[in-house]
């Protein structure tokens, strides 16, 4: 086994709370965050999705009391950094801690506002700075913009740089936000399902969008821990279909070759893997492909779930609250149903968790796929 | 200590593509995506998928194209990793897909222009034409930031995630573009001068 990398401390900024606690009690109640509207700012036509309460990221964001101008998703950072950063003994503004970045769009919606934000305030990299500026970090921070994946891959590369010796601890952060943007976007390839998705299931027929954030804090040390339990980051890899830009691969070998270097990064072989968070969009093509990779991989026993139906396909953010919460999961050892799925709806057999259940678990894999055929997997065990 | 070189070196900037040194190409047209099209023709690149790429991809495309045609590359495709930086995303593609949903009498968002709205495309293009299945990430910074590359990219190595990889900055905006890519492998003695993959390094190739 790799020297393992602990996962100090979280959080998750959602529909369903501001912390990782509210989030976790409403999965293991199974209780959704997305809701359905006939009418809303962003979309021509009516839309299900799963929306942060502004009112209460103002209240919370008011309570850092600085007084510079932040954009709505810069303060969705700043809240969950601090929350998760509050429950360790890190110093953010030290020069042996990295600030890691995922996001697809960024602060898109400068681009649809009038504004009085500098122009550079759209570029991701901007975004990034600003946060870890607000936390005293010198350090150049990491920024990730790689689709569906990119949550993933910001865990992955975090823990390959803290391995390597190149830093201490890393505060890898995620979010994206509803706007016109990406809505506009997704309806035009009608990919989005007129009601709550249904991951795996017989009658799904598109995604739902949502907006979040997350943090999660790696180290090397173990005196930084704030969980309940020990949990290590093992080990990532990503893979690229070289198939299609917008289609998954019809085989599933893009995923399947991720998962399979995670487990050879992680030293541990299927077998070892006690549950597995899918990234399951509920799109037709995306889901019958994770159902190939899995089979070909050899996980269709392994408990499996996609996180979809609470909070929606949240893109940047995705990565980091589903990772999070599958550690939580193992640490509390409860299992988190797959909601929307009733009818199994994919070519390959897969063991759906279908509601929330008492379970031992030592080892999880995380997986997602995304726009560019990029395909990222992580590893994670309970020490 | 890995053994990592830089075998070969691309750059396209100013109307100029340079490669391992030599200048290859200088353009007559002036704005941008002409330039890229007077390259495919003059480079016989022969892959019509250029032409529904965005600017972005097809500057991507063009310098990954360049720099490994000709070559042999003896390394299976699940070891071949592609990781670029990139400063501006996608905004030039960003603008067109808000143009199309900004006037409501006029609401016409296309799936062959939201596609390119994430930076990482260029890379599933690479891929998709090269054949390489491994590692890649695109990453955001202000400007081409050797370090940062260096960073990333020997950690692949080192946990052996990659035999060799396609790095460097690719960005465009407008009529703003440039293009700084290298490809790494391991254990090649090539001999040269500066040819380990540092950061000082890619530095001064492109100065």
């Amino acid at each position: 086994m790799p020297k393992p990398i602990y996962l100090c401390a979280d959080n998750i900024l959602s529909s369903l709370g501001l912390s990782t606690q509210e989030n976790m009690d409403a999965l293991y109640n199974q209780y959704s965050g997305i809701k359905c509207y006939n009418q809303l700012p962003f979309s021509q036509v009516p839309m299900c999705t799963s929306l942060i309460n502004r009112q209460k990221i103002q209240e919370h964001f008011a309570a850092l009391k600085t007084k510079e101008k932040y954009t709505h998703l810069e303060k969705m950072l700043l809240v969950s950094v601090q929350d998760a950063l509050s429950q360790t003994s890190i110093s953010a503004n030290k020069a042996d801690t990295l600030f890691v970045f995922s996001t697809t769009k960024g602060n898109i919606n400068l681009l649809e506002e009038s504004h009085d934000f500098e122009k550079e305030r759209i570029f991701l990299w901007r975004t990034a700075e600003i946060i870890s500026q607000h936390f005293n970090n010198t350090n150049t921070p990491i920024t990730i913009s790689n689709a569906c994946i990119s949550g993933v891959t910001a865990i992955n590369t975090a823990a390959s740089l803290l391995r390597a010796g190149q830093y201490k601890h890393a505060v890898i952060m995620g979010a994206d936000i509803m706007s016109e943007f990406t809505p506009s976007g997704f309806q035009s390839f009608k990919a989005i399902s007129s009601k709550p998705c249904k991951p795996f299931d017989q009658e799904r027929d598109g995604i739902t969008l949502g907006e979040a954030a997350g943090t999660i804090i790696l180290s090397t040390e173990t005196h930084t821990l704030a969980n309940k339990g020990t949990m290590a980051y093992l080990g990532g890899a990503s893979s690229n279909d070289a198939n299609h830009i917008s289609g998954p691969s019809r085989t599933g070998d893009g995923l399947y070759l991720a998962i399979k270097q995670a487990l050879t990064q992680s030293g541990k072989t299927t077998n070892d893997i006690h549950l597995l968070s899918a990234h399951g969009t509920a799109t037709v093509y995306n889901d019958e492909m994770e159902s190939k990779a899995f089979d070909w991989a050899g996980l269709n026993q392994v408990p499996v779930n996609s996180l979809k139906g609470y909070w929606g396909h949240t893109l940047g953010a995705a990565g980091i609250i589903e990772s999070i919460a599958t550690c939580h999961s193992l640490l509390d050892n409860k299992t988190i149903a797959t909601l929307g799925y009733s009818k199994h709806g994919v070519p390959k057999p897969l063991n759906i968790i279908t509601k929330t259940a008492e379970q031992t678990m030592q080892c999880a894999l995380k997986t997602a796929s995304g726009f560019g055929g990029s395909n990222a997997a992580a590893v994670f065990q309970k020490l | 200590m890995q053994n990592l070189t830089i075998t070969n070196w691309i750059s396209i900037r100013s109307k100029e593509i340079t490669k391992n040194g030599e200048r290859l190409f200088q353009a007559q047209e002036d704005s941008f995506g002409k330039i890229m099209k007077e390259a495919y023709r003059h480079f016989k690149v022969g892959y019509p998928k250029f032409f529904k790429m965005d600017k972005l991809s097809k500057l991507g495309f063009l310098s990954a194209e360049l720099l490994v045609r000709d070559l042999e590359l003896p390394y299976p495709a699940e070891k071949m990793g592609v990781i670029l930086q990139n400063g501006h995303t996608t905004l030039d593609t960003d603008t067109k897909h808000w143009e199309s949903i900004a006037d409501k009498d006029n609401y016409f968002p296309s799936p062959a222009v939201f596609v390119y709205t994430l930076p990482n495309v260029m890379i599933g293009e690479i891929c998709i034409r090269q054949g390489w299945q491994g590692e890649n990430t695109c990453y955001q910074l202000p400007h081409f930031d050797a370090q940062q590359l260096e960073q990333t990219v020997s950690v692949l190595f080192a946990e052996k995630k990659v035999d060799c990889c396609l790095a460097g900055w690719v960005d465009q905006n407008a009529e703003e573009y440039s293009a700084y890519v290298v490809l790494v492998e391991k254990n090649k003695d090539i001999s040269k001068d500066n040819s380990s993959f540092i950061s000082q390094n890619l530095e001064q190739l492109f100065k």
